[in-house]
């Protein structure tokens, strides 16, 4: 716009210094002639100045209807027009005033501008503006349970007969920087305030396939010890998950590093030192009772709409039974998801957890698995079925439980859940437990790991 | 011996001598296919999701880690349509190149006048994108600064091949506007023509033809259909004299086949196709469309 602006600058003042000898040359004429002459002048300058006027609004107008300075806007809109014929020129022309008119005008049809051959800014003032606060979100989990006998608070999971809040979490996500990100995840429960996870994870600058992870964090244990409650397919966590990682989970301060190796299907190795922490699996007294824990997953496509993921855990540490005690931890998981459209899919997940424990009179062997369907077949209602088995090897704590579960989910931000539990536990009476739980979401925190 | 040695140098650069293309991953088939316009034969393609899948909401497999983990440009949409799916797994992709702030992530809205933005200030009408309708790539006008982007993008990642890649944006350019001059006679009928779509995503569409749309088979974006809700399209249907019934093939097709049926207005299904290979599967896309409008005119 600007080069219009000098070169009509230009015209004017070539035109006015035209003008300007004139009056030198009247030298010897009369005054009548002279004062003639000084009207006509008055009355070009007038109209010039007008003109100028008129000019400057119409380049401020246009100005204003291209108002975005993105670079290849500009670059591409010029290309276009230039092949085009002159007939097709005046009406890209009339278009663009067209557009001046209705960026004023509220009510806008998109209708207005159909048909354009070339690139399109359609009316719209910009007003995006770019926050530098993190992504916060919360979500809360309430539950309204009945049991036969009230199981007591265990975790995260409805505890009493009556009306429970399982958790509110707030999450604060954000980029900190060209090279790492961080999460925190605050947990808000009935009697108190725990960091759930807070952690940085690096982005780049690392050789090919290698990440870190620093902070507290749920262990990569398996495939439901890293899940938060929100992305539990069923109310309450796994028995054992409970039993066998630890009542709250095995989740601990630590490093983690993990590599993607370079093959064409997905192979990831997960290696963890932390600060064994974990009641009754690594609560070693002695000063550096550490906790080393990895994972192995793999995972392939069978087919366009069907994945398998399988994974082996390990973990070993020290438990406070006596000094030099050590607990071993071995998991296997296998996931198989056939999932063809949004509205449609049916996923199979097992797991299955083995911990030996050194004692003072030797060894305590335990076991267990659990293995669970869920289908949906709308973009809102979705069921499942599982069955939870501890005593695997034999023991004496055999634990049976089998719950149907069905979830009704009216957007992507809020979710009921209604699940029925039997448990059958070895020298008890069998319980019943019914549960119904809403779970609402406050913010952008969507996306999670599959 | 020496032999064997040159074998085994050979076949331990093999992988890096082939590479050479640049490894170019979009999250939706439509800039695959323009991304394969621009860079031709030096790059190679690939689209996360796939033509009948819906891109709000896409179920991540950790094979999409894979191909990203190894992607020298990402092509997104932007504009949050991504946000459920793809920023974990950019994470998990420990790929540097690729994570936002880097020559190799483009957003490729960059640039382009967008509809509705600001609209919603909460969620109360449903899940609406607040910095802009990201259907963008359904005007093909856009595609003229689509391409200009991709073509930047790869001349950033791959200086030897600039000019390539500017001769090519210049032919897509060129071709682009033949055929909005081709197009430009079939959407003449189309002004003020009013339709139903299923989701927001025509409204760059009707930007360009000059269709209006009355009505969303959604409530509310996100939102399925209520029995209410359709009993109050049919009647609409009916009143407006609609012309036709749009939706995108992964949306299911029960409520628009049976307001089709009940008021004998022609439905039309579209989804982009599986072919990411150039600027021809994205004309495809507006051949289609205007082919079927044009028959629902009639």
């Amino acid at each position: 716009m600007n080069h219009r602006k000098l070169s009509f600058g230009l015209c004017a003042s070539l035109l006015l210094g035209s003008l300007l000898p004139s009056p030198l040359l009247a030298k010897t004429t009369s005054v009548k002639e002279l004062t003639e002459e000084v009207r006509q002048l008055k009355k070009t300058v007038e109209k010039l100045s007008t003109l100028i006027e008129t000019q400057n609004k119409r380049i401020e107008q246009l100005e204003k209807s291209g108002s975005t300075p993105q670079t290849p806007t500009q670059v591409v809109k010029s290309k276009p027009s230039e092949n085009l014929s002159d007939e097709q020129k005046s009406s890209q022309k009339n278009s663009e005033t067209e557009a001046v008119v209705s960026s004023q005008s509220e009510n806008e049809t998109p209708a207005q501008n159909y048909g354009q051959i070339g690139p399109w800014k359609y009316p719209k003032k910009n007003n995006l503006a770019y926050k530098l606060l993190p992504d916060i979100s919360l979500i809360g989990t309430f539950t309204t349970a009945y049991f036969s006998e009230d199981p007591g608070e265990v975790g995260h999971d409805p505890s009493r007969t009556g009306f429970n809040l399982q958790e509110i979490e707030i999450a604060f996500q954000s980029v900190i920087d060209p090279y790492i990100r961080a999460d925190v995840y605050l947990a808000f429960t009935e009697d108190h305030i725990e960091i759930e996870e807070a952690f940085l994870t690096t982005l780049s600058a690392l050789p090919k396939g290698l990440q870190f992870r620093g902070g507290k964090f749920w262990m990569p244990f398996g495939r439901q010890n890293p899940k938060h409650l929100e992305q539990w397919d069923f109310i309450n966590d796994m028995i054992i998950n409970r039993r066998l990682l630890g009542e709250e989970g095995f989740n601990e301060f630590g490093i983690e590093v993990s590599y993607l190796f370079p093959t064409p299907f997905f192979l990831q190795l997960q290696a963890v030192m932390s600060n064994g922490e974990t009641e009754t699996n690594f609560d070693g007294e002695r000063k550096g009772d550490f906790a080393y824990s990895a994972r192995l997953s793999g995972s392939g496509n069978i087919s366009q709409n069907t994945t398998l993921l399988a994974g082996a855990s390990a973990a070993f540490g020290y438990n406070n039974s006596g000094p030099g005690n050590a607990t071993n931890l071995f998991g296997g998981d296998l996931l198989l998801k056939w999932k063809p459209s949004t509205y449609k899919g049916i996923l199979w997940q097992s797991e299955y957890i083995y911990r030996r424990r050194e004692v003072p009179l030797g060894m305590e062997d335990e076991g267990g698995l659990y293995s669970y369907l869920l289908g949906n077949w709308s973009r809102r209602w979705s069921a499942g079925l599982r069955v939870d088995y501890l005593g695997l090897p034999k023991n004496e704590d055999r634990i049976f439980r089998v719950s149907p579960m069905l979830s009704f989910r009216p957007s992507e931000f809020f979710r009921l859940k209604l699940q029925y539990d039997y448990t059958d536990q070895e020298g008890l009476q069998p319980n019943h437990a019914a549960m119904l739980q809403w779970q609402f979401n406050m913010g952008p925190h969507g996306a999670h790991q599959f | 011996m020496k032999k064997f040695l040159l074998l085994l140098i050979t076949l331990i650069t093999f992988p890096f001598t082939v590479q050479a293309k640049l490894n170019v991953v979009a999250s939706i088939p439509e800039l695959a296919a323009l991304a394969q316009a621009i860079g031709g034969e030096r790059i190679t393609v690939s689209s996360i999701a796939k033509a009948n899948q819906d891109p709000h909401f896409l179920d991540a497999r950790p094979s999409f880690v894979v191909s990203l983990s190894r992607a020298d440009l990402l092509i997104h949409v932007g504009l949050g349509l991504e946000v459920g799916w793809l920023p974990p797994l950019l994470t998990q992709s420990r790929n540097g190149k690729i994570q936002p702030g880097n020559p190799g992530n483009l957003d490729a809205s960059t640039g382009i006048s967008l509809l509705e933005i600001g609209a919603a200030q909460d969620r109360s009408g449903g899940d609406i994108h607040p910095m802009g309708n990201p259907h963008y790539w359904l005007d093909p006008r856009n595609s003229f600064i689509i391409a200009q982007n991709i073509s930047q993008s790869l001349s950033l990642l791959d200086a030897e091949g600039k000019s390539y890649y500017q001769e090519r944006l210049s032919t897509f350019q060129t071709q682009l506007k033949s055929k909005l001059q081709t197009w430009s006679s079939q959407i003449e009928k189309m002004r003020g023509k009013k339709i139903v779509s299923y989701h927001r995503s025509l409204n760059y569409f009707t930007a360009w033809t000059g269709l209006n749309v009355v009505a969303y088979i959604e409530p509310k974006p996100g939102i399925p259909p209520s029995s209410k809700h359709v009993t109050y399209l049919q009647q609409l249907i009916g009143q407006e004299k609609v012309t036709a019934i749009f939706a995108e093939s992964f949306y299911p097709h029960k409520v628009p086949e049976f307001l089709s049926q009940k008021t004998k207005v022609p439905l039309i299904i579209f989804s982009n196709s599986n072919d990411t290979q150039g600027a021809e599967a994205y004309f495809a896309l507006f051949e289609k469309l205007l082919k079927e409008m044009n028959e629902a005119i009639k």
